[in-house]
């Protein structure tokens, strides 16, 4: 009774009502699954090219910046009153007015427009939130090193792209270190 | 025996219907691969900035300004100088597929000090600020670097990469 119930047509809804709904249900099933695989596909594909489009253009990773860099390795040579400005770094364990000046007119003036935030100064080593790292001397130049650390919303932190480059000053009592920073803009 | 042939119709309905699904699975799955590697990689930027950084090397290593980038032949001896080479065999059909532009400027007057040095395609700089999808990259650095007497330069170097049918679809 079941099966003959099962296999009748649509059309003697009189006689089996019953066998009608389960084909329809059945039916029905069929039908949405069909659109929920064809809707998966389409978002798959959606991301795919969503992705490559993004993906296809080829950037450096790890950012850095080779000609700053070479900017700050020859503003460390540059003699100033018969004394590179490594070593009076080194000395004052700050900047002074000259070479301070001096790398506002190197960094500011050639880089200005390709970061967000640039920053010359001495460095401590030390204890920071996550393990040791360099906490910056403020100076009346560049103000306070930026952090690579920037909290946002609800006390959450992200990694803001920023370049580092030091140079170990001194061991005294700790550990100093010349350094330049650039964030990176966005 | 009408319920044996029924149930049989239904099973090659749904048969069908299986086929159909792995036919558009297939094909979706096909989609995606062609999406993901049908398009070549852009590494041009990548490119113009190690073509950058291997001509800032060459005018400077070691924070002090090279002997002989001042000097009058360093122009004409540029490339074999700084060990490039600009032939792209791939493309023998342009006309060159890179540019590189460098200029000394005094950092302290910003005067230019030795005639630019120019080498390779100067008809790729057109592209350069141009709005597009198949145009040449650009890249401009400056850096600042001193030489032995202590005397300052500004050097600006733009290199352009073209290579668009390798690159760009």
């Amino acid at each position: 009774m079941y099966n003959k119930e099962k296999n009748q047509g649509f059309f003697s809804p009189s006689i089996f009502p019953k066998s009608r709904r389960a084909q329809i249900s059945e039916g029905l099933t069929w039908v949405v699954a069909t659109i929920v695989i064809i809707i998966i596909l389409l978002f798959s594909i959606f991301i795919t090219s969503f992705y490559v489009s993004s993906k296809k253009s080829i950037d450096i990773d790890s950012f850095s910046d080779f000609h700053a860099q070479k900017s700050f390795l020859s503003y460390l040579l540059t003699n100033q009153n018969q004394e590179n400005i490594y070593s009076k770094i080194k000395a004052d364990s700050n900047l002074n007015n000259d070479n301070g000046n001096l790398a506002l007119q190197i960094f500011n003036g050639l880089y200005k427009d390709d970061y967000s935030q640039i920053w010359v100064g001495v460095s401590i080593l030390g204890e920071g939130l996550i393990g040791t790292s360099m906490n910056g001397i403020e100076n009346e130049f560049f103000g306070r090193r930026p952090s690579s650390v920037v909290s946002g919303a609800m006390g959450s932190v992200a990694v803001k792209d920023t370049y580092y480059s030091a140079l170990f000053l001194k061991n005294d009592t700790e550990q100093k270190f010349v350094e330049a920073a650039f964030a990176k803009k966005g | 025996m009408i319920i044996n042939k029924n149930k049989k119709g239904a099973e090659k309905t749904i048969s069908v219907y299986w086929f159909a699904i792995l036919v558009i699975v297939a094909g979706a799955v096909i989609y995606m691969v062609s999406l993901v590697y049908g398009q070549p990689y852009d590494v041009r930027k990548i490119e113009s900035e190690i073509l950058a950084s291997n001509v800032a090397d060459c005018f400077s290593k070691g924070g002090y300004l090279n002997e002989g980038v001042l000097t009058s032949n360093f122009n004409q001896t540029f490339l074999e100088k700084c060990n490039l080479n600009l032939d792209s065999p791939d493309f023998s059909q342009s006309q060159g597929e890179y540019y590189i532009e460098a200029s000394i400027y005094d950092f302290e007057t910003n005067a230019l000090i030795a005639s630019s040095i120019k080498e390779g395609n100067p008809n790729l700089k057109i592209g350069c600020g141009a709005e597009g999808n198949k145009l040449p990259v650009c890249s401009e650095k400056s850096f600042y670097s001193i030489d032995r007497e202590q005397k300052s330069y500004k050097i600006n170097i733009l290199t352009i990469v073209n290579k668009v049918e390798k690159n760009v679809q």
